[in-house]
């Protein structure tokens, strides 16, 4: 028996009686129903393909294959042996927690992780192909639902797009094959080939020149790694000959730094200069530059060094780039891609589409009189009190309502039925294409006097597209689940309910499209260029226009927008429309002029948008918000990224891009396809895209995101393994920490380090790229380093060594917090959009030191944040000396930066700590960025400070009860300004000081001129479920502060008021942080 | 063109002149209201260049209108401005559709939207007894989106929960299948002989069997139980919207009906935050009133010049109650005494936390307070700074000491010093005591 637990199997004594295992109500998801993690021994039903049970004791991490083994051994003393096969012929299946029956057809995954329902294994003959369901199985894994979810779905629209999106696939690899490495190893660069000012500048002071150390190494992977071994344990001394240090030019390729390289290691073997010419020209083309530490190659030929991100930081910084000499060959072999095989669902046919594209069809716009649906009744509608319920019904056009909204009679609560036909005045023929009904179902209580004003309220909402994929116009019963309504306007055209729900008791609709003869449809493309270039032919471009009046359109094509267009202004744009066309950024605020209840308009703007120009990237995304629902416009929206959007930049608005999804009134769209290519193109777009779309599988997407997802899956190439290793990881972590929940404060350590050492835990946990950067490749846990944080949700410290070569000029540990519990997308929407800031001030010129780290949300309350290492929170800073409570010192952070650091260095570190206390005090004002403290303000010891753990924003508190959270929402304090000032007496007159508000005044003014991408950005989050931005409103404090509406000079006053009542709050700030330090003290 | 004979009021007596109102304002007031509904604001933003705005209720949303002052004449168009005033324009539209203007905008202006509350308790012009409502509905409110809340965070978990519950149920379905289907297998595999282990096999086969469909049918007992309580859960929130929306309503009337008898919106936001602190237990109305000695409540940090003249102005409209009781406080000779450090720790032994005194103090500090707390004495020197006494920055704003105690007669020491959680509560010399 002891021996066999080295196979992790062992075998039970013909015990097949075991007690009824009764359920408890425990945890619903973990490794088994009813746990969160599987105990060390499980027994097993194993059901045999002869109809035989067995069961055996197995421990949790052990291998199918090693059960398989121990199932054989064990099978012999029982009945019916002869009449199996060998064991190659069997699989395994169970019903997972998904409720799935699910074939495993890889062996060397672990029962812990096969997420069973029942401790039970079915041995079945392995059929059908096995290779493809091996895929199958895998692309489960990644998305963490079965296949056969999808599988399960025969809706025409779903069924429809799984086969013609590998179209997609498909055209996206043949171009990825061109050039692999490109797609493995994109290289990370700088939208602008020009460098910005302050970049200019640094070049200036280096005499225009970068030094750059390249190492040359053996190509031999193995001598590689001695190699650099040697050499860093030398430190760089005496093995100098591996490495060259080169003067480069900013605006040389990589090609010609590798030229140079490569010159001056022969220049020792004394050649003549022509002959050398002619074996580095020879040779340069053999080798690529790669970033030592990390998965970073300079591989883009047609771009300066300085473009390159990596060199671009280093000059900033002042540091000296490392780069090491990798052969094409080795490169080739690290990027090799198994040939793509459709799915069998590929070939098969859809009958029933071909069906229904038959069928005779009814033309939509030659049928005269109204819109009308007929309300039938409502069922599960909870109300305790009787009144009086009514539908309100309206269709919309995105957030418009076309035409006016219909109610139907009140009827009473006991009895929701109303059989009631509400005629709309909209005409059939003027119906959009995007158009949706979208319905409300209103209470009033009985009125208790006469006098009293009825008080209707909503109680739910529910919505539904008029047309379907295929155009064709609704005209059948439908039942509407609805959904719990949670502001009071009676319509919401964003609410969705989710595909298929087997909930019961949900608030439902049921209303009755009008039936016509044939089916109804709306015109096929082709028909609609046709009479859109009919329409065409009649427009007659008028003359010249004014200066005046390209001046006014200019001026609100300008505005932010959420700005709201009065109608007059609405009758310019809309009058002047061929002459917006020379301010192309006018096209939004030209659309939100357009009545789109009326066709011939629709078809002029049709018209105009084929001959619209080229929109910048900016403005396009506007037109990918829920207010444009309409298909042609969102597709000449993405025709402009497809020209304008850069990689860099689109990694920027990645989260937006993926957020906008959720506005497409079906799944299969030009934006999907989009972003579906350029993540098959480039993996570091692809991985981020994956991780958007899988964070979201638990809402009211997963239909439509898993069905993204999967078509990721299948065409990512050989990078599916590395996401599942990090899904895996990630997994387990979720599962660890549930656990850790439940144990007592002090044993907690103890179990996390018991877990840690688990084989299964060992495994998942190495070796895998990091969510928050796929060119960080984790190496060992350093399970010494980890540690449970001590916070309310329990966050685990994890650190990881850096295993590539040369590990230390880049980090030699990888720090990460894993945190369970809470929502972390409103730190990541917070994070990316300092990002964007960061952005613009760079462009302009502004190098503000800004430390926008990573956060990645995972899943459902889990993600990932990275730890800046070097850095400590104020709190930390202050408490080194607090001996005096009641006389804070404020001069204790800048004793601290001065003690940690070469005097020599001092201005530099403080120029860092002014720079970027400029971007964050801006930063958090206009965002509103709340409950601010010395815990969440950190500071890294060469000065640059930063903010973490964005819990509220848009100063969100003052919604909710009436009530601002806190008086003063600009963060300035005597300690930041005491460093800032250098430690001078009269700080706020120091030169520094007002230097530093200068900068403040000035990096304000550059948010302000880019207001409007940033409101975009905001409003295309509508939909993304983030607590503290559901409405257009919340927005609202983000144009307040930004001072939308006000010029320059205006809004500058107003943030100079704000800048002066944080200065003159700095006391009563101490005092807070004061008591907020006592408070964690205490606990 | 004017109205006819109707005879008008100047624009600012009517309820539906909004003023200085801002957009978010603006939308929070007419989420809900019916097509036909307006309102008349401003026109706020730089780049318009009409004088005021009309905002008009349609199809669920809010259409602008800029109403233009051309040569002393209102209309919708720069070029046929033709009302003598707003409300004449107003007027007239209310009798006649807008499609005059625009043939899109079949509407008329049905019901105009008023600012001040349509509620009959707002209709009070005394700013006190408005804090007080304030305060009251602020209370009500507060508890109620609590409840709210609560009750959607269990039924979010509730939901979960069954989802979760409904999902092992359809697993346990498979799973039985399974078994089923083993089980028949064993049947088919009977004529094999070897029949009494077989027949051991089959009976456990049969155990799990039965065992998996009880514990499907107590599965099914919890997820019906749990549906009820969840429908339960459904019908109280159904009950707390309508008076959540009532009270969400007023509390946006009142306030802005402070505001416009010249509060500012952090001042009542602050008196908020206290509420929200003493609410908890329910204290009464006074921890609103004004209690600072000017009887004005100033928000502790303010030193803003512009904010301070603003504040006298409305000294004059805010009663005050305190000044004129008589309280020991007020009398210098009460609680000043000249002593050193050492006779004061003396003196205050064993008195009742918060009885006070000051006496002169010393390096450079005029004078210093001492203080009965927790049993023992604590001591606070007193900074003068151009002119004025207080404990530390910037609070050095009471011109005298009597200033200085009234102020922290009603306000605790703890702001400055954690330890010292008290307020003057008794001067030393107090006659009564």
């Amino acid at each position: 028996m002891a021996a066999k637990n080295a196979t992790g199997v062992t075998r039970n004594e013909v015990n097949l009686k075991r007690p009824d295992h009764v359920y408890t109500m425990g945890p619903y998801s973990g490794e088994l129903w009813n746990y969160h993690l599987m105990p060390t021994y499980i027994e097993i039903d194993f059901l045999l393909p002869t109809g035989i049970l067995i069961v055996l004791r197995c421990r949790r991490e052990a291998t199918l294959e090693q059960v398989k083994s121990e199932l054989w051994a064990d099978a012999k003393g029982y009945p019916l042996y002869h009449l199996l096969l060998s064991p190659k012929n069997y699989i395994f299946t169970s019903v997972t927690l998904d409720s799935k029956l699910e074939e495993f057809y890889d062996e060397s995954r672990r029962l812990c992780d096969l997420k069973l329902f029942h401790p039970m294994l079915k041995v079945v003959e392995a059929e059908g192909n096995r290779q493809e369901m091996v895929f199958n199985s895998e692309i489960g894994q990644a998305m963490g639902i079965s296949v056969n979810e999808m599988d399960d779905i025969k809706q025409l629209e779903v069924v429809t797009f799984r086969r013609r999106i590998l179209d997609v696939c498909s055209a996206a690899l043949d171009q990825r094959n061109q050039n692999l490495p490109l797609y493995h190893f994109p290289p990370n660069l700088e939208s602008s080939l020009d460098p910005p000012e302050h970049v200019k500048q640094v070049l200036l002071n280096n005499s225009n020149v970068i030094k750059i150390c390249v190492w040359v190494v053996p190509q031999e992977p193995a001598a590689a790694a001695s190699a650099a071994a040697a050499a860093s344990a030398n430190g760089g001394k005496g093995r100098s000959s591996n490495k060259r240090v080169i003067t480069a030019s900013p605006d040389w390729t990589p090609q010609q730094a590798i030229y140079e390289v490569i010159r001056k290691k022969l220049v020792p073997e004394g050649l003549e200069e022509d002959v050398m010419q002619n074996s580095c020209d020879k040779y340069k083309s053999d080798f690529v530059l790669r970033v030592c530490g990390v998965e970073d190659y300079l591989l883009d030929d047609n771009s300066p060094l300085i473009q390159y991100k990596y060199i671009r930081n280093c000059v900033l910084e002042g540091k000296v780039p490392h780069l090491m000499l990798v052969s094409k060959d080795t490169l080739e072999r690290l990027v090799v891609e198994p040939k793509f095989t459709k799915p069998v669902y590929y070939r098969k046919g859809i009958v029933a589409l071909e069906d229904s594209l038959k069928m005779p069809k009814e033309k939509l716009w030659e049928f005269e009189g109204p819109f009308r649906v007929k309300i039938l009744l409502a069922q599960y509608i909870a109300v305790s009190e009787s009144g009086d319920l009514f539908v309100r019904a309206g269709i919309y056009h995105g957030m418009d309502m076309l035409g006016s909204a219909k109610d139907t009679r009140s009827t009473d609560s006991g009895r929701p039925k109303w059989d009631e036909v509400l005629d709309f005045e909209i005409q059939l023929s003027d119906l959009p294409r995007a158009a949706k009904l979208c319905l409300g179902l209103c209470f009033s209580p009985k009125k208790k006097s006469r006098k009293q004003q009825s008080s209707m309220t909503v109680l739910c909402w529910g919505n539904i597209n008029l047309f379907d994929f295929l155009n064709r116009l609704q005209d059948s019963k439908r039942k509407i689940l609805m959904v719990q309504a949670t502001t009071f306007e009676p319509l919401n055209p964003l609410v969705k309910r989710a595909h298929s729900s087997n909930e019961p008791g949900i608030p439902a609709l049921d209303i009755e499209f009008e039936r016509f003869k044939y089916i109804v449809a709306y015109p096929d493309d082709s028909v609609v260029d046709f009479y859109r270039d009919e329409a065409g032919k009649s427009i007659s471009i008028p003359e010249e226009p004014s200066e005046s009046l390209l001046a006014q359109i200019s001026e609100i094509a300008s505005r932010d927008s959420l700005a709201e267009l009065a109608e007059q202004e609405k009758e310019l744009l809309w009058q002047n429309r061929f002459h917006c066309r020379a301010i192309s950024h006018s096209l939004p605020k030209l659309l939100n002029s357009l009545y789109w209840g009326n066709r011939r308009s629709i078809l002029e703007v049709y018209w105009l948008l084929a001959r619209w120009p080229t929109l910048e990237p900016e403005v396009a995304m506007q037109l990918l918000d829920c207010t444009y629902p309409d298909a042609r416009v969102r597709q000449f929206a993405v025709q402009c990224l497809e020209k304008t959007l850069d990689y860099n930049r689109m990694s920027l608005y990645l989260l937006q891009l993926v957020q906008v999804l959720k506005f497409e009134p079906y799944i299969d769209n030009p934006l999907t396809r989009f972003l579906l290519s350029k993540a098959l193109l480039n993996k570091n777009i692809g991985h981020f895209f994956f991780w958007h779309l899988k964070s979201e599988m638990h809402t009211t997407e997963r239909r439509r995101f898993g069905l993204i997802l999967e078509a990721y899956c299948r065409a990512c190439g050989s990078y599916l393994h590395s996401l599942i290793r990090q899904v895996d990881a990630l997994d387990k972590l979720t599962k660890l920490t549930d656990q850790l929940k439940g144990e007592r404060e002090d044993d907690q350590k103890k179990v996390l380090m018991e877990q840690m050492e688990q084989l299964d835990y060992v495994e998942a946990l190495q070796h895998l790229h990091s969510p928050l950067d796929c060119s960080h490749v984790l190496g060992k846990l350093i399970t010494s380093d980890c540690k449970i944080m001590k916070s309310k949700k329990k966050p685990l410290k994890l650190s990881w060594k850096n295993d590539a070569l040369f590990a230390e000029y880049y980090q030699s540990q990888f720090k990460t917090i894993f945190k369970n519990g809470d929502d972390l997308r409103q730190d990541m929407l917070t994070l990316q959009v300092i990002r964007i800031m960061d952005s613009i001030w760079q462009s302009e010129g502004m190098d503000l030191r800004m430390l926008p780290y990573n956060v990645l949300a995972t899943g459902h309350m889990v993600g990932l944040i990275q730890v800046v290492q070097n850095a400590e929170t104020v709190m930390h800073i202050q408490k080194s000396n607090l001996a005096n409570a009641m006389q804070l010192s404020s001069d204790q952070l800048h004793k601290w930066l001065k003690e940690n650091n070469d005097p020599a260095d001092y201005d530099r570190i403080i120029e860092n700590f002014t720079m970027s206390c400029v971007g964050y005090s801006v930063a958090t004002y206009v965002l509103g960025i709340g409950d601010r403290h010395p815990d969440n303000i950190m500071v890294t010891t060469d000065g640059k400070l930063f903010h973490v753990d964005f819990g509220h924003f848009l100063n969100h508190k003052k919604k909710k009860f009436g009530v601002n959270r806190e008086r003063v929402p600009f963060v300035l304090t005597g300690d930041l300004i005491c460093a800032i000032a250098k430690g001078k007496e009269a700080k706020e007159l120091s030169r520094e000081f007002r230097r530093f508000q200068e900068l403040c005044g000035k990096a304000f003014l550059c948010l302000r001129k880019h207001s409007s991408l940033l409101c975009t950005l905001f409003s295309m989050m509508l939909n993304s479920g983030i607590p503290e931005l559901q409405t257009p409103n919340d927005i609202g404090y983000l144009r307040k502060t930004l001072g939308v509406e006000t010029n320059d000079q205006v809004a500058v006053e107003s943030f100079q008021t704000k800048f002066s009542e944080a200065y003159q709050g700095i006391w009563t700030k101490k005092v807070d942080w004061f008591f907020h330090w006592l408070k964690n003290k205490k606990s | 063109m004017s109205a006819g004979d109707e005879w008008l009021l100047p624009l600012d007596q009517y309820a539906w002149y909004w003023g200085e109102a801002s957009r978010e304002e603006v939308h929070e007031a007419t989420s809900d209201l019916d097509d036909g509904s307006f309102l008349v604001r401003n026109a706020t933003s730089h780049h318009t260049h009409g004088d005021y705005t009309l905002v008009l209720r349609k199809g669920g949303s809010n259409l602008l209108i800029k109403i233009y002052h051309r040569h002393g004449l209102y209309g919708f168009c720069t070029d046929s401005c033709s009302f003598d005033s707003v409300p004449a324009l107003i007027s007239y539209y209310q009798h006649n559709s807008l499609e005059e203007y625009n043939p899109q905008l079949n509407i008329r202006l049905h019901r105009g939207i008023a600012r001040h509350s349509q509620y009959e308790v707002v209709r009070t012009s005394d700013p006190h007894s408005l804090i007080v409502q304030l305060e009251r509905n602020h209370g009500e409110l507060l508890s109620l989106t609590r409840d709210c809340e609560h009750l959607q965070e269990k039924q979010f978990k509730l939901s979960h929960d069954i989802k979760m519950l409904l999902q092992a149920q359809e697993s346990f379905k498979e799973l039985s299948k399974i078994f089923e289907e083993q089980i028949d297998q064993y049947s088919l595999q009977k004529s094999n002989g070897e029949t009494a282990e077989v027949q051991t096999n089959s009976e456990a086969l049969r155990e799990r069997l039965k065992s998996i469909n009880a514990n499907m049918g107590i599965l099914g007992n919890t997820i019906q139980e749990k549906s009820g309580f969840n429908s339960k859960l459904a019908v109280d929130l159904n009950t707390i919207r309508p008076n959540l929306k009532k009270l969400t309503k007023r509390q946006e009337h009142i306030i802005s009906a402070l505001l416009n008898h010249g509060y500012l919106q952090y001042q009542l936001d602050d008196m908020l935050k206290i509420g929200q602190h003493s609410h908890w237990s329910h204290s009464g109305a006074h921890s609103f009133q004004p209690n600072r000695p000017s009887s004005t409540y100033i928000p502790p940090h303010t030193s803003n010049h512009r904010l301070e003249s603003h504040l006298q102005t409305f000294t004059n409209i805010t009663p005050g109650h305190h000044t004129s009781k008589e309280v020991p406080h007020k009398n210098k000779n009460n609680w000043y005494i000249n002593c050193t450090r050492d006779e004061a720790q003396k003196k205050l032994t064993g008195c009742a936390d918060g009885t006070f005194l000051m006496r002169p103090g010393k390096s450079g500090f005029p004078h210093s307070l001492s203080i009965a707390i927790n049993g023992g004495v604590g001591h606070c020197r007193v900074v003068y700074q151009d002119g004025h006494y207080g404990f530390a920055e910037p609070y050095i704003t009471y011109s005298s000491l009597v200033d200085l105690v009234m102020y922290y007669k009603d306000h605790s020491l703890a702001h400055h010093n954690a330890q010292l959680t008290t307020k003057l509560l008794y001067p030393v010399n107090q006659p009564n005591l």
